[in-house]
């Protein structure tokens, strides 16, 4: 059967031009001429919401889903590379990923609801940038390294200073997020993130990512944490001197989760928690993301 | 005028094609397009789950979906789960437990439970509390619809 269509009570108002490029260069080339005018899209699960309510209008949709060489996982002895198109429930369920960087499957797991984790992809996670989203502390904690290409250009990028601030990237128009590169993390280390959902499918309210290395005595050797959905960027925390070489005990903990604390200048408030309420909770959940990193540093769950 | 774009896809085992304006969402494409009025429309924004459809064997928020993305996919709404006028078990176990009332959430629902019981996988109540949360409802409470999933997964010996 074919049908003809008018289209003249579409819910987005902007007319837009679509094109679905099968190579990354085809990709590049539209991105580079309509530059401010195009959008990518990727999973489309916060794109099209956005051009449905009309928060975002396009002139040229730039659709990547029929680019094959977006979805791969890839490993090697140290590291792994995530293409972006890799959707959230891939990533919660590779077992590479599960073994080599739990706390990043784990973050994905906990991303919106079943459906949305169907058709999310981790690129486009990343390049949205909402404060409250969940790869974004977890990539920072891992010093993740995203791949940027443009037409004439590659360069890398630390996932630590990808985020400039709510909604808003190191990404320039005419740029692509092309692959995200993580570091194994290597023996004695654990790593983890913690939640604080108000419904399960809820974005963070809280999100923290730990990093925890210990050295053949049990002594922290190396910690990072970061904290997502407190402020408009991911705060992220290398450990040096006065944490190294203690005990996970209480004492260091409370350190840890002060120090955490302490970093949190201009928490949010909005309808889901204050600013205050977000603090204690960072705290809260640093310690229990710390405690589960630790443990599975000593081989546990 | 903007180009249009044709599609080209598998809806619920048939073949179907059209010219559309690349603006047009999937769910307004099964709605307006293939005249199937199964698929609810709640939100447009990906938070109610009431345009719930299969895209490739997956559960997906038709509203969040272009329908020029759907080109080559195979797409599978309510009405391509039963054979006319006679209820499938889903459907007739939603039917028995009372887990519909006004209806709007429901053919949502029905996908997402036909999705969990195809996957074959041992699930808790927990678990089935966990996977619909993307579908809301605003009448039942909920109850009704995890008794009528629990009792088809007892059924198949997948209730954990
Ligand atoms: C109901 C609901 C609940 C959600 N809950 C959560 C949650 O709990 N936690 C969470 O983290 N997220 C949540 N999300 C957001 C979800 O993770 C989205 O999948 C994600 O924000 C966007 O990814 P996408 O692939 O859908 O990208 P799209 O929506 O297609 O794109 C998002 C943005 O990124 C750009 N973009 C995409 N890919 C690239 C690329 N490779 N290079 C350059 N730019 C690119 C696009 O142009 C666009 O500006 C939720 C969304 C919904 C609708
Ligand atoms: S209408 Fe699509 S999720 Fe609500
Ligand atoms: S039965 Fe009314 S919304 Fe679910």
């Amino acid at each position: 059967m074919a049908v003809n269509t008018g289209g003249e009570k579409e819910v987005i108002h902007q007319p837009f031009e679509y094109f679905a490029p099968k190579t990354i260069n085809e990709a590049l080339k539209l991105l580079n001429k309509y530059r401010e005018d195009a959008k990518i899209l990727a999973g489309g699960q916060s794109l099209v919401p956005m051009m449905n309510l009309g928060i975002v209008s396009p002139k040229y949709v730039i659709d990547i889903n029929n680019i094959g060489k977006l979805s791969e996982i890839r490993e090697n002895k140290n590291q792994i590379t995530i293409a972006p198109l890799v959707r959230h429930y891939e990533i919660a369920e590779s077992k590479i990923i599960k073994r080599a960087i739990p706390m990043l499957s784990e973050a994905a797991s906990h991303i919106g609801d079943m459906h949305i984790r169907h058709r999310g992809t981790i690129g486009g996670a990343i390049c949205h940038a909402d404060p409250a989203a969940d790869y974004a502390p977890v990539l920072a904690a891992l010093d993740a390294k995203l791949e940027i290409q443009s037409v004439k250009r590659r360069r890398i990028v630390s996932a630590r200073n990808f985020f400039k601030d709510a909604f808003t990237t190191e990404l320039k128009p005419n740029e692509l997020l092309k692959a995200i590169h993580i570091q194994k993390v290597g023996q004695r280390t654990g790593t983890a993130y913690q939640k604080l959902e108000f419904v399960s499918g809820g974005y963070a309210v809280v999100g923290v990512a730990a990093l925890v290395a210990l050295d053949g005595e049990g002594l922290i050797e190396k910690l990072v944490v970061s904290v997502g959905g407190v402020e408009r960027r991911p705060i992220t925390i290398v450990f040096n001197g006065d944490v190294l070489g203690r005990k996970i005990e209480n004492a260091t903990i409370e350190e840890i989760c002060g120090a955490v604390k302490d970093k949190i200048s201009e928490p949010l408030s909005d309808i889901h928690a204050d600013g205050e309420y977000r603090r204690s909770m960072a705290a809260v959940y640093t310690k229990r993301a710390v405690l589960k990193a630790a443990n599975r540093a000593l081989g546990g769950e | 005028m903007v180009n249009k774009v044709k599609v080209n896809l598998k809806l619920n085992g048939e073949r179907f094609s059209a010219e559309i304006d690349p603006r047009m969402l999937l769910c307004d494409f099964i709605r307006d397009v293939a005249g199937l009025t199964g698929t609810h429309i709640g939100c447009m924004t990906g938070n109610c789950g009431a345009c719930t459809v299969l895209m490739n064997g997956r559960t997906v928020k038709s509203c969040t979906i272009l329908a020029a993305q759907a080109n080559g996919s195979d797409i599978t709404t309510i009405e391509g789960l039963s054979k006319g006028l006679e209820l499938n078990p889903i459907q007739r176990a939603f039917h028995k437990r009372y887990a519909v009332q006004c209806g709007y959430c429901t053919p949502g629902m029905i996908i997402t439970a036909h999705y969990l019981l195809s996957l074959g996988k041992t699930l808790s109540r927990q678990e089935i509390r966990e996977h619909i949360s993307g579908n809301l409802c605003r009448c039942t409470g909920y109850q009704n619809i995890i008794d009528a999933i629990e009792e088809l997964l007892r059924d198949k010996g997948l209730l954990r």
